[in-house]
């Protein structure tokens, strides 16, 4: 009974830790496509041709490759470009965890650059146009006008972008993050099989409880930026 | 070019594709003086005034506030856009700030003024035009008559030298247009000088001291609109103005 219930805690401990590791990713990963995908959503709206064909590429990659190919070439790829050249001790190598973070992270913000960009169509063009007429900036209208604007449209987009993120962070298991499916995994491995549904059941409630609170945490941004009227007024 | 002249457009061309939207139209604009621009739709009246500050850039011909000449690639235009006021059909206010908001955000955000000062000078451009009790609203609490005094507020604010307004009340039901132009009368009188395109000639017919009619790109008669409302050289503005005289009526 005491090995039963050490091995419990043990678990516990484990599989809470691995919920952690699993915030970082999900958190780090919509951070950076965030930190991205605000550049590539305005250069896609306002750049020129050639700077639009290059952002259409780029989020044509990433959205139509499997992010697991995504996270093998930044994990693994990149340790052998050398073989590329000719030149095989030549290699990037990149740690599991910011590997894990750039995979997820340029996939969201491929996704993010869409959720963006649509938002950015939604506002009336005639703002810009009032906000240069008032003497402004092409940059300065379009970051303070139209924008902040479009960001604040984003957000049902941006929650439900969260929760993609989420559930895609377990794919980081093949690299060896310590994340919570691999620590599952890790404690199923050590009882050889005698648990399974013991571990995976909570590991799938506190994923669904994760879900929950970002759900939570988004409407609570939603309402505290809440503008009277302003879904309604489009033109 | 005198002093006298605050506007000046010469030779200005636009195309959309193949389709010449102004062909060679050149006025002028004196200190104080109130032009309305009319004619029928699709003639090139709007985008004259966009193409007079640029924000539509013409593909020929120059223009000049005062001396300084906007279509000049060297000039600083969005030093010249301050002093230009536009009043948009669609209002354009930002809907993400309110009434205050939108009038303010060009005082610090371009004049560079201090947030106090930018409100002191919003809360007297709103009381101006009558919406001391509607400062904290947002455009979508606001008639569509109090958003486009907003609108001019928000141009007002900047203290331009010449107010360009793209059929303000088009967008309005008639008793919201008068409560409009109530506005720009008042302005009018207080001496600014302005450019209207508008289908409203009792306003065109109280307010203005020039009448330019426009069609296809070209301006057709330019005078004072006694003599343009009554007695119009042309057939053709007779027409255009019997037909909105009866719609809009006197």
């Amino acid at each position: 009974m005491e090995d039963l219930g050490q091995f419990v805690l043990y678990s516990a401990i484990a599989i809470g830790k691995g919920a952690l590791v699993t915030i970082a990713v999900t958190v780090a990963s919509l951070l950076l496509g965030f930190l991205l995908g605000v550049p590539l959503s305005i250069g896609r709206t306002y750049g020129s041709k050639p700077i639009k064909f290059l952002i259409q590429l780029y989020e044509g990659f990433f959205r139509g490759t499997p992010h697991i190919v995504t996270l093998f070439i930044f994990y693994f790829g990149l340790r052998h470009v050398g073989e590329l050249f000719g030149n095989p001790a030549f290699q990037i190598a990149i740690p599991p965890f910011p590997a894990a973070v750039l995979a997820l992270g340029i996939t969201s913000s491929a996704y993010q650059s869409l959720i963006f960009r649509s938002s950015i169509q939604s506002i009336s063009r005639d703002q810009y146009y009032a906000a240069r007429s008032l003497g402004m900036g092409r940059w300065q209208a379009i970051l303070t006008i139209v924008f902040v604007q479009a960001l604040r449209l984003s957000i049902p987009g941006l929650t439900n972008e969260a929760t993609i993120v989420l559930k895609d962070s377990p794919i980081t298991y093949l690299v060896a993050i310590p994340e919570m499916l691999t620590q599952a995994r890790g404690i199923i491995d050590s009882a050889m099989g005698k648990v399974f549904f013991e571990v995976l059941i909570p590991v799938s409630l506190i994923y669904f409880g994760l879900f929950v609170l970002s759900n939570k945490l988004f409407e609570m941004l939603d309402e505290k930026l809440k503008i009277p009227g302003f879904e309604l007024e489009r033109r | 070019m005198g002093t006298e002249h605050i506007l000046t457009v010469k030779e200005l061309v636009k195309n959309f594709g193949t389709n010449r939207v102004l062909d060679k139209i050149s006025f002028t604009v004196k200190r104080g003086e109130v032009v309305v621009i009319i004619g029928p739709s699709g003639t090139g009246k709007s985008t004259l005034l966009r193409c007079i500050n640029s924000l539509t850039p013409p593909n020929e011909g120059r223009v000049w506030l005062d001396e300084r000449e906007i279509t000049d690639k060297h000039s600083d235009i969005n030093k010249i856009r301050q002093e230009m006021g536009f009043v948009f059909q669609h209002f354009a206010l930002f809907n993400h700030l309110t009434a205050l908001g939108n009038v303010e955000v060009g005082l610090y955000k371009v004049k560079k003024m201090s947030r106090e000062a930018a409100r002191k000078k919003a809360i007297e451009e709103l009381t101006r035009v009558g919406l001391q009790d509607h400062m904290e609203k947002f455009p979508a609490e606001l008639s569509g008559g109090q958003q486009q005094r907003v609108g001019i507020a928000r141009s007002l604010a900047m203290d331009p030298k010449i107010m360009m307004f793209d059929e303000p009340t088009s967008a309005l039901d008639p008793e919201l247009t008068g409560e409009v132009l109530a506005v720009m009368k008042d302005l009018a009188q207080a001496g600014m000088t302005m450019l209207v395109v508008s289908h409203e000639i009792g306003f065109a017919r109280a307010v203005a001291d020039r009448i330019i009619f426009m069609e296809d790109g070209h301006i057709v008669e330019d005078g004072p609109p006694e003599e343009i409302l009554r007695n119009a050289k042309k057939e053709r503005t007779r027409e255009f103005l019997h037909k909105i005289t009866e719609l809009y009526g006197e």
